[in-house]
């Protein structure tokens, strides 16, 4: 089996609402969340608006800091005290949901993807923005669109942007964040077969967050069920069946799933 | 529970229907059409699911018959009746009420839900008193399945979850007593469970009240399991129409036959996915001839030369259409999966 | 890979075609017009040192108060002097004050509202704190204690006027960025590595520079109106130098026998006034669209 690559253990992330006078709401968006994600897997984390599976990924990538637990790429602790470490979104990269707040509006589509490159790899201007045309062809993009602004595109279109631009420092942990939940399903499925091939083109782990359930079984080899902060349910893709689930909700989950 | 008695059943024809951008200083007919000859009917009691990606002009279709199309568009041409009664453009008819994916914009937040329901009461039962309407609206907020209805009324937007918000939203529609309900999206901001919930009652209400209800979805899992009959729109066009089993499991047109190889459940029993490629053409790239010639696979130059009509399928093939001169036959789509 | 995606594409036809061609036709004529305007009179601010005119300071006590002619295209003043040459040289020291101010308070509005919108935290309560304490204060008030205490030229006089405008710029300009620093744009700009700098620079900078634009051009008019008010209270420009407010000044006995002397500069200011307020709410409009 390869090696770990992400390792979270007791993760815990509360957020507080002020409702003075009363005392303050607290609310625990996870609670106690520990996991491994082994180099090459592909992990899906499937639950409801609420479970926390938005949280987790933040906690993974440095948006979210977590009130206690620890999290490791490949042994290294993303956060030092309360500090992430910024040197590590050299290997972990995200792509948002949105495609259109995305992209930097003010920037060509070229000096979008060229970013990382330039400011992580030291690059100059005029090699990042040839390896960027080069990382824009590989997801499928190229002639006159990539010296445009990025408002003239479609959702399809930005989303395969934003991919090049995450994959630009050549990451080792690729976090997907709904990536392909505002998207048509015909759209979805070219962005899903885009992410495959450079699976098996790159050694890429990637971690999709999704509530849509079907788009997990297909794209990810392990799924883990949120419900309430808690993981409830971790399993294979493929047992991803109202039959061969152990709990209770991940089971009414699958079962309120509309079947074509 | 008390349930108004329903006695005007009716149901929707569109007929012909072309929507276009509303230029000014530009003849009606001559503006960058959005809708293009779209006709259907919707009985009363029926559920029929009118599906498309976005840019399809599904939505638009549907806010036209609601009477609520948006800013910068107009009718061209064709006709909308509910029961016998022609729809003359922007005209909110009474009979018909609609839904939309966010609740949360379309309720007043600072207005009790029960005041809110109230009010469509009474304007649609003129002379109503207002104790008669409250007490009306918390029966409706009990028709529509809330918990502690009594209570709810008195609560705020905020206050409701967002498959509750989405429940207040369709008390709001049937407290116009409306015969034909124009749900856009009605589940689309909702978790799973909550939609199945959402979708159940909706179902129910068209039963119990024998509404004439149209759905538009981008998801067909969901109209596969509610709806009797599917219309599915590209670029503008109706491409495809016929029984909801009978679309899906044995699609005619190329553009739904890829359309369904995109969805992962379908994806899974293939064993792979076939994304179609390329994206829907935007209204100012619209061709006469068939808009998704250049994405198909069968194209031949005559799909793109002329325009291609919506023809029944073959005589024994009831009430399924398609537009397309190489449609699919069981045959054809077996050999195209085995490519 | 899979295909390649090299068609230009509008997003969908629910947001129909935002392009060029759009956008031109709807701005107005009024909007259009005002920006001719406000071109033609920056154009005199620049280039009225080179124009062939008559010296406005130089008396003519034999032809006071003459009427429009081939000569005085506008009259003479009351002391003989050009009124059209007084009027150009009024537009330019109007217009540079105005300048002067806007640029003061673009100067520290701009950064320290960027600076709040983005950081948020304690940065923003304190600066927002510290503007919301210069607004309260009446700019007039302001102004004469600052006359007072400094006893400056116009020019520093409208630096002044500049402090007190810089809280409305940095208060627009923070909700401006705290609206564009959440897109997750910003936050892809991090993780590709840009400094706090240069998300600043390249990443809010542009996404407000609209907003500059219309306060610019909104704060232009105000300022020109403030100039001309303490202009007009003897404080601002000071004889034999002419603005639009002086104009106004030595001429407002005049109204009834001899309108011109008043209505023009009048109508002059008025006329860049409003340009000034047409062509920011066209920006405004525009940016809703």
């Amino acid at each position: 089996m390869s090696e770990v690559l992400l390792q979270a253990e007791g993760l815990v992330k509360e957020y507080r609402s002020s409702r003075w006078p009363a005392p303050a709401l607290r609310t625990r968006a996870i609670d106690d969340v520990s996991l491994e994600i082994r180099a090459g897997e592909t992990v899906g984390i499937a639950g409801e608006s609420g479970s926390g599976k938005s949280t987790l990924i933040g906690a993974f990538c440095g948006l979210v800091r977590p009130d206690a637990g620890t999290v490791r790429l490949a042994g290294l602790p993303l956060y030092r005290g309360r500090r992430f470490q910024r040197e590590l979104w050299r290997s972990i990269q995200l792509v948002f949901q949105d495609p259109y707040t995305s992209l930097n509006p003010a920037m060509t589509v070229a000096q979008n993807v060229a970013e990382p490159l330039l400011l992580w790899h030291r690059e100059d201007r005029r090699d990042a923005e040839s390896r960027a045309r080069e990382l824009l062809d590989q997801v499928g993009l190229s002639g006159p669109l990539v010296e445009r602004r990025p408002t003239t595109l479609s959702g399809g279109q930005r989303q395969r942007v934003s991919i090049a631009r995450a994959l630009a420092v050549d990451p080792r942990l690729l976090l997907l964040d709904e990536s392909v939940s505002a998207l048509d399903v015909s759209i979805q499925a070219q962005i899903l077969q885009l992410l495959m091939d450079l699976r098996a083109e790159r050694e890429l782990t990637q971690v999709l967050v999704s509530h849509d359930i079907s788009v997990l079984k297909l794209f990810c080899d392990r799924v883990i069920v949120m419900q309430h902060g808690r993981i409830v349910e971790e399993c294979a893709a493929a047992d991803l069946e109202p039959e061969l689930v152990s709990e209770p909700y991940t089971r009414q989950l699958l079962e309120a799933v509309p079947r074509l | 529970m008390a349930t108004m008695s329903k006695t005007r059943a009716a149901d929707v024809r569109v007929e012909g229907l072309s929507l276009e951008l509303d230029e000014p200083g530009v003849a009606v007919g001559e503006a960058q059409r959005l809708v293009r000859d779209v006709s259907f009917g919707v009985a009363a009691g029926e559920m029929v699911g009118l599906a498309g990606e976005s840019g399809s002009g599904k939505s638009l279709t549907a806010s036209a018959i609601a009477g609520l199309m948006p800013s910068g568009v107009r009718r061209a041409g064709g006709t909308i009746l509910i029961g016998a009664e022609v729809c003359p453009p922007g005209h909110r008819h009474p009979d018909v009420a609609m839904i939309f994916q966010n609740p949360m914009t379309s309720l007043n937040p600072s207005v009790r839900i029960g005041d809110q329901i109230a009010e469509a009461v009474r304007l649609r039962h003129k002379g109503t008193s207002r104790s008669a309407a409250r007490k009306r609206a918390v029966e409706i907020l009990e028709q529509v399945e809330v918990s502690q209805a009594a209570s709810r009324a008195r609560q705020y937007p905020f206050e409701f979850s967002g498959g509750m918000r989405q429940r207040a939203m369709i008390g709001i529609a049937i407290a116009r007593d409306p015969a034909v309900l124009v749900a856009d999206e009605p589940t689309t901001a909702l978790d799973v469970t909550v939609q199945r919930g959402v979708m159940d009652l909706i179902d129910r209400l068209r039963t119990d009240l024998g509404l004439a209800v149209l759905l538009i979805s981008h998801d067909l899992g969901v109209m596969s399991e509610r709806c009797d009959r599917l219309l599915v729109m590209y670029s503008g066009e109706l491409v495809e129409v016929g029984g909801t089993r009978q679309v899906l499991d044995q699609p005619a047109h190329p553009y739904v036959d890829g359309l369904l190889r995109c969805i992962p459940d379908r994806a899974m029993a293939a064993g792979r996915l076939q994304p179609l490629l390329g994206q829907v053409p935007p209204p100012n790239r619209w061709i006469s001839g068939c808009r998704f010639a250049d994405r198909c696979g069968s194209a031949t130059p005559a799909c793109e030369s002329a325009p291609v009509p919506l023809a029944p399928l073959s005589p024994s093939a009831q009430g399924r259409e398609v537009r397309c001169i190489h449609p699919l036959t069981p045959a054809t789509a077996g050999e195209r999966s085995a490519r | 890979m899979t295909e390649l995606v090299t068609g230009a594409l509008a997003p969908s036809a629910s947001k129909p075609k935002a392009s060029a061609r759009w956008r031109v036709r709807g701005v107005s004529w009024g909007a259009r017009l005002s920006l001719v305007f406000i071109l033609a009179s920056l154009a005199v601010m620049v280039l009225v040192e080179y124009l062939p005119l008559q010296d406005p300071a130089q008396q003519d006590l034999v032809n006071t108060l003459a009427p429009i002619s081939g000569e005085h295209w506008i009259g003479t003043d009351e002391l003989g002097r050009d009124l059209f040459s007084r009027l150009l040289w009024g537009v330019h020291t109007s217009l540079l004050a105005g300048l002067t101010a806007v640029a003061v308070a673009v100067g520290i509005g701009l950064p320290l509202g960027l600076l709040a919108g983005y950081l948020g935290g304690w940065v923003d309560q304190v600066l927002s704190r510290l503007a919301d304490v210069v607004l309260t204060v009446p700019a007039l008030i302001l102004l004469l204690a600052a006359q007072t205490a400094l006893d400056t030229s116009i020019q520093g006089q409208m630096a002044v006027l500049g402090c007190i405008f810089a809280p409305r710029v940095l208060r627009v300009i923070r909700a401006e960025a705290l609206g564009v620093s959440t897109a997750a744009f910003v936050t892809a700009g991090r993780m590709s590595g840009a400094s706090h700098a240069r998300i600043l620079l390249r990443y809010l900078l542009p996404g407000v520079r609209a907003q500059v634009v219309v306060q610019i051009s909104y704060l232009l008019g105000l300022a020109m109106v403030v100039e001309a008010g303490i202009s007009f209270l003897g404080i601002g420009v000071k004889p034999p130098d002419s603005s639009l407010g002086t104009l106004l000044i030595g001429a407002s006995a005049l109204l009834s026998s001899h309108p011109h002397v008043v209505l023009v500069p009048a109508a002059v200011l008025t006329t860049l006034i409003l340009s000034l307020n047409v062509f920011g709410d066209s920006l405004t409009e525009q940016r809703k669209k």
